[in-house]
């Protein structure tokens, strides 16, 4: 993994392993398709605060800011994703399953992030 | 849910809308300014503007929370319970859900929509410590956990 958030390994009583495993999946599939990956300590300062994992591809001016929300010990994993064009999806982790689901703005895009894949999701960050 | 809750939540979601709005609407702009198109704005540096998208669900999102603490402190008194001591958020949500649901409702608080708001009280704790990497959901999907926590509350 090229970028782990060292503060999901500081709340001993909240468990991040989905959370940690799909980053893991996530930066996998970016290295492959030619992304950047780094932990944001490039962005200004407002943006660094809420990024764990920035996806950057600089030929595009394309950028994806992933961030790891903070849960209570029983709480609901749910991973951020801003995009450079002000689109915002979540992504959820459902326990009983498992997988992730797809949301934006509250509304169900897709129930198992894994039956479409990386590539769908970016692709519907940046579609016009 | 009742209108108050109701109709404060929508409209805190439509100011924050509108914010957004106006915001992408000078993205677009500056974008067109920076490729040399005339759109008689000045340029904004994308950053910035994700920044100020970024800060602005961070400012409704507390909002949302205050509101919802504030609603919730009225609930527990309308009850006729007297709290000696001001009660934290976390002491809040489970007397209201607790009280609610001892009034035996037709449908009740469930534990997952209490826990829902609960991981919302823990990004708003997280974020007012200063704590980064820790952000809140957007401003919509916090409308919709707050709203199935107060569907039912008179």
């Amino acid at each position: 993994m090229v970028v782990l958030p060292n503060w999901l390994d500081q709340l001993p009583t909240v468990d991040f392993t989905p959370e940690k495993e799909l980053l893991t999946e996530l930066e996998k599939w970016a290295i492959e398709n030619n992304w950047n990956v780094s932990d944001g300590s490039s962005l200004p300062f407002e943006l660094r605060q809420r990024t764990d994992v920035l996806l950057n591809k600089p030929q595009h001016e394309q950028t994806i800011r992933l961030a790891v929300l903070r849960k209570s010990r029983n709480g609901v994993g749910v991973i951020r994703v801003d995009s450079s064009n002000l689109r915002t999806v979540e992504l959820l982790y459902q326990r009983r399953q498992p997988h992730w689901r797809v949301e934006a703005g509250g509304v169900r895009v897709e129930d198992d992030l894994r039956n479409r894949g990386w590539s769908w999701l970016i692709n519907l960050m940046f579609q016009p | 849910m009742s209108d108050a809750h109701k109709n404060e939540f929508e409209r805190i979601k439509r100011e924050h809308d509108t914010v957004v709005s106006l915001l992408s609407f000078h993205a677009k702009k500056s974008q067109k300014a920076k490729k040399g198109q005339f759109s008689g704005l000045p340029f904004f540096a994308p950053d910035i503007i994700q920044a100020a998208v970024a800060t602005a669900n961070d400012a409704y999102a507390l909002l949302l929370m205050a509101r919802s603490e504030g609603f919730m402190r009225t609930y527990i008194d309308s009850q006729g319970i007297l709290l000696r001591v001001e009660p934290t958020l976390n002491v809040l949500i489970d007397k209201c859900r607790k009280e609610f649901n001892n009034t035996d409702p037709m449908i009740p608080i469930r534990p997952n929509i209490a826990q829902d708001v609960h991981d919302l009280r823990v990004q708003r704790n997280a974020y007012a410590h200063g704590y980064g990497s820790s952000v809140f959901p957007p401003v919509a999907r916090m409308v919709i956990i707050l709203g199935k926590f107060f569907d039912q509350l008179p």
